[in-house]
């Protein structure tokens, strides 16, 4: 985010008093990162047989990332979120560009889907950036236009402005941030109000969509069949979806003690990334699972409170988005490390390990600090 | 409450139905985390057990740890059969198809020295999972193989122990010794007999495993160490075996035979100082052999041969023990002997009227020998030879060993002519080690002892057991032994030139020319000739016996076997500092 000295004058005004943040929101933005050092280091493990440099690079590279973003996320608390509206344009249509330049051959990653841009320190996901980007745009697009949300001239509009990089998004392809892209941003015109009927021309869409990819590529129905019965294709996703349901079992109740789980040694998929969720599991058991669910029901529960308080529509519609899209995405990868939902290769916000992915969901966290802090600022005018 | 308080801030720019709206959207949260609990719920409560037990199915893997086999020292300390462990390389192709196979057969090529067709014929079939790349890893092409594993530059391939056995000897004591199979078996001698002791108890480690059959860390790991074999110590000493060996090599050569066994006991414990045959094999190189070989037999246990004059000694022991002769008994002998219908003649066939029993022996007498036979009587006869350990086992710790034929009085095969003919070792089958312990008999004071091959058991652990010697019975009197030396001594020196008599050591022995049985009858002009013999007179030390298998220069055993005698304990008691006689 492109700031100046000017904009850190709270700094002179002592304005990083912990009574101005949501003290709710503060114990999230520590605790959730802290688990994800945590166990990302156990999770790393496998590294450390190997390579002991490799292990401790990567453990050090992620606490220094979760530092970075937790300071991050401290400092765009203090940064009053209005002051993004009128430019989430330009945030638009840099997202929008990245989003162009990781399908350009010899700026992405060379191998499987192009998600990422390599750049020299640290390897880049454009989405990452297009999933606030949007909720930025919309929800101050939504405090413009105000009533006139329900007309069908802005909600052509507004399906452009989020069709144009859901579909960069999906033919990368990453279909998993797709869905969160979409859940996120409906999220958002559904709590500007837009029409229902909108939405229900949107869905049939969606359904008749799907039904003509998979009329034109069957194999998608045999991959959402091996999903449902994941006995009986151990070598393909099915394989990765039991192992993740290994792991949680043998960590039963209680756990079998941090850097005891034994399934993150090659048998899951991505263990300090898509499957963190599974090593949780395994090492904690279900007191740590279940924490980790109530936390971001706190953490949805908290940002929707804030949307309601908030000052004005814009305000409203950020911190409804923003934590909708926290929660989901969390929720999500919840359930397809349950076996719920198909593997879809998408992090667990604030616990896996990995740079943008971390580092702006802090900043998004710090940002519905900021709108809490206005709506108290507001209720108590 | 979200509405009603929507309605009390009365915002304009509130959206319609805002706060119904974020109901709906927390609600969605709930559902999605309503249905992350109740999959946690069932995969972490209720099918808790189930997953954790395939979890566990899937990663536990067990291993065996093979013990240690034991070392076989000679007496002197040199190792004569020791064990060292080495890897050699599993490659399992369908693994190795995952890595760049141009890098993987160039790593092969230049760290092992295999040639190129070798190495893409044996890892270029991806349909298989097991395979021997190389049999025998130097210890550092095993740490570089583990490097590159470790690097991830190679992988499909594992690492098994495996044990050679070295021989250091490679011919030396080789039928006393024994081999070692490929499965880490003994076969034939110490090797087989002390197989057991020798291989110890394999352990083995349950651990967890990753996919690539790595141990996982943090996983289980529960080693049950294996115990490694004991080593054992032999009766045999080195310098001694060595001496027998050149000895009988020489012989050999010198009379045209092509095998013959020397053995060298101490008659008071009945400790195997050396066990020479040949034709012997060669242990270093058993890939020569074929699977099923008669050069592994040892002959000194496990072949049996007609003794001949040698069981004359038996004889006379008997006759002497139970009374019914003395040395000055005197005897007209016949140089042809009827005897139920079947004539024995003596070597000369000459008359020898009115001779003493020491003359029996000097002239080593057939009729004489059916004299003191007879004199005994049938039944006394047999139990005396039986008392000796005809027929018998002697029980030596070696494998294999055959108990000989005695075909003894109430026996179906046996006639009464058979008395006479066992009397000077003919119809009988013995071992030399049979004959070596009977000797011994005479030269220990009357005691019929348990030949043994090791002489001490040391424990992986360093526990020392020392195995006593062990007596089986007494044969004879302590005087008839005294008795019998005397006789034995005035025989040897009453014979001229007598090859077997050295010019430093008092020495007693008996030569023996056998026929050999064969099919049909004897075999023509083929005889073994044999000399078994013991010293010092006053105080027997050592009992050697020769056995020459037909020698082509030469039939008798005065001839053949009595020269190697005296060569062998000229050397031996020299060894083993035996004063000179004065």
């Amino acid at each position: 985010m492109a700031t100046s000295a000017r904009r850190f004058r709270f700094l002179e005004r002592g304005a990083l008093s912990w009574p101005e943040l949501d003290p709710l929101l503060l114990i999230l933005t520590v605790v959730l990162p802290l688990i994800g050092v945590v166990i990302v280091a156990s999770a790393l493990m496998p590294v450390l047989a190997d390579d002991a440099t490799a292990f401790g690079a990567a453990v050090l590279r992620n606490a220094l990332i979760t530092t970075v973003g937790i300071a991050v996320a401290l400092g765009v608390a203090q940064v009053d979120y209005r002051r993004y509206g009128p430019r989430s344009w330009l945030l638009y249509a840099i997202a929008v560009a990245l989003l162009i330049a990781v399908l350009v051959p010899g700026l992405a990653s060379s191998s499987g889907p192009r998600r990422w841009l390599d750049l020299s320190l640290l390897s880049f996901q454009p989405s990452e950036i297009a999933k606030p980007a949007l909720i930025f745009l919309l929800a101050y697009w939504a405090g413009r236009v105000g009533k006139r949300v329900r007309e069908r001239r802005t909600f052509i509009i507004g399906l452009a402005l989020v069709g144009i990089p859901l579909v960069l998004v999906a033919v990368e392809p990453d279909l998993g941030t797709a869905v969160v892209i979409l859940g996120t941003t409906s999220t958002v015109a559904f709590v500007a109000g837009a029409r229902l009927r909108h939405f229900l021309l949107i869905g049939a869409v969606l359904i008749f969509g799907f039904a003509a990819s998979v009329a034109r590529n069957p194999y998608q129905l045999t991959r959402i069949q091996a999903f449902f019965s994941p006995g009986d294709d151990l070598l393909d996703t099915g394989y990765q979806a039991q192992q993740s349901l290994l792991a949680l079992g043998s960590g039963g109740i209680a756990g079998k003690g941090l850097g005891m789980g034994t399934m993150k040694f090659l048998y899951l998929p991505a263990p300090h990334t898509d499957s963190v969720f599974a090593v949780i599991g395994e090492e904690f058991g279900l007191i740590g699972t279940a924490t980790l669910v109530i936390l971001f029901v706190i953490l949805l529960a908290r940002g929707l409170w804030i949307a309601h308080k908030a000052p004005d529509t814009y305000g409203r519609c950020l911190a409804a988005g923003i934590s909708f899209q926290l929660a989901a995405q969390a929720f999500i990868n919840m359930l397809v490390v349950t076996g719920r939902l198909p593997v879809t290769g998408l992090p667990l916000p604030f616990v896996s390990s990995g740079g943008t992915s971390l580092i702006v969901s802090l900043a998004m966290l710090g940002v519905l600090m900021n709108v809490s802090r206005a709506a108290s600022l507001d209720s108590e005018r | 409450m979200l509405s009603s308080s929507q309605n009390r801030r009365n915002d304009a720019s509130t959206p319609p139905r805002f706060g119904r709206r974020l109901l709906v959207v927390g609600g969605l949260g709930a559902v999605m985390a309503g249905a992350v609990g109740e999959r946690l719920v069932r995969w972490q409560v209720l099918e808790a057990g189930d997953l954790a037990a395939t979890a566990s199915v899937q990663q536990r893997n067990e291993q065996m740890i093979a013990s240690r086999r034991g070392a076989i020292l000679s007496r002197d300390g040199t190792a004569m059969a020791l064990s060292r462990q080495i890897d050699r390389l599993i490659g399992s192709p369908n693994v190795i198809a995952e890595y760049d196979t141009e890098a993987v057969v160039n790593f092969l090529t230049s760290n092992l020295g295999l040639d190129r067709p070798t190495v893409l014929e044996k890892i270029g079939d991806p349909s298989l999972t097991y395979t021997v790349i190389a049999d025998d890893l130097e210890p550092e092409h095993s740490s570089a193989i583990r490097q590159a594993m470790r690097r991830g530059e190679i992988g499909g391939f594992r690492l098994e122990p495996v044990a050679r056995r070295i021989y250091p000897g490679n011919y030396l004591g080789s039928h006393l010794i024994g081999f070692v199979d490929g499965f880490g078996t003994g076969h034939y001698g110490i090797e087989s007999f002390y197989n057991e002791e020798l291989s110890g108890r394999p352990g083995r480690v349950i651990s967890d495993q990753d996919p690539r059959g790595r141990t996982i860390p943090v996983g289980k790991y529960d080693p049950l160490p294996p115990v490694n074999g004991s080593t054992l110590v032999l009766t045999m000493d080195r310098t001694i075996q060595r001496i027998a060996e050149q000895e009988l090599e020489a012989a050999l050569a010198r009379f045209g035979s092509s095998s013959g066994t020397i053995l060298v006991i101490d008659p008071r414990n009945g400790d195997v100082l050396g066990l020479a045959n040949r034709p012997a094999f060669n242990a270093s190189r058993l890939q020569d052999y074929a699977v099923i070989n008669e050069d592994f037999i040892n002959p000194a246990v496990s072949l049996v041969y007609d003794p001949g004059s040698t069981f004359k000694i038996m004889t006379m022991a008997a006759g002497l023990d139970a009374g019914v002769i003395g040395p000055g008994t005197r005897h007209n002998l016949p140089g042809v002997y009827e005897y139920w219908g079947l004539e024995f003649s003596n070597w000369d066939e000459k008359n020898y009227p009115n001779q003493d029993m020491i003359s029996v022996l000097a002239n080593s007498s057939n009729t004489g020998a059916i004299f003191v036979a007879d004199s005994l009587g049938a039944h006394n006869f047999y139990d005396y030879v039986r008392a000796f350990g005809f027929g018998a086992a002697t029980g030596i710790d070696l494998a294999s060993e055959v108990r000989g034929i005695l075909k003894a009085q109430g026996s179906l095969s046996w006639y009464p002519s058979d008395l006479a003919a066992n009397s000077f070792g003919q119809s009988i089958s013995t071992t030399p080690i049979q004959m070596a312990m009977a000797f011994g008999v005479v030269a220990n004071g009357g005691l019929l002892m348990q030949p043994r091959a090791v002489g001490r058991v040391v424990t992986a652990e360093g526990h020392v057991i020392e195995i006593e010697s062990s007596e089986i019975r007494r044969v004879i009197r302590p005087s008839t032994s005294r008795t019998l030396i005397d006789m034995m001594y005035q025989a040897e020196h009453s014979v001229f030139p007598n090859l077997a008599l050295s010019d430093r050591y008092s020495t007693v022995g008996k030569t023996g020319t056998a026929e050999i049985s064969a099919r049909g009858g004897i075999l023509p002009e083929q005889t073994i000739a044999s000399y078994i013999g013991f010293g010092p007179r006053e105080n027997p030390q050592v009992l050697v016996l020769v056995k020459i298998d037909r020698p082509s220069t030469g039939t008798w055993g005065s001839r053949v076997a009595s020269p190697i005698f005296r060569q062998v304990v000229d050397r031996v008691f020299a060894y083993l500092r035996i004063p000179a006689a004065a």
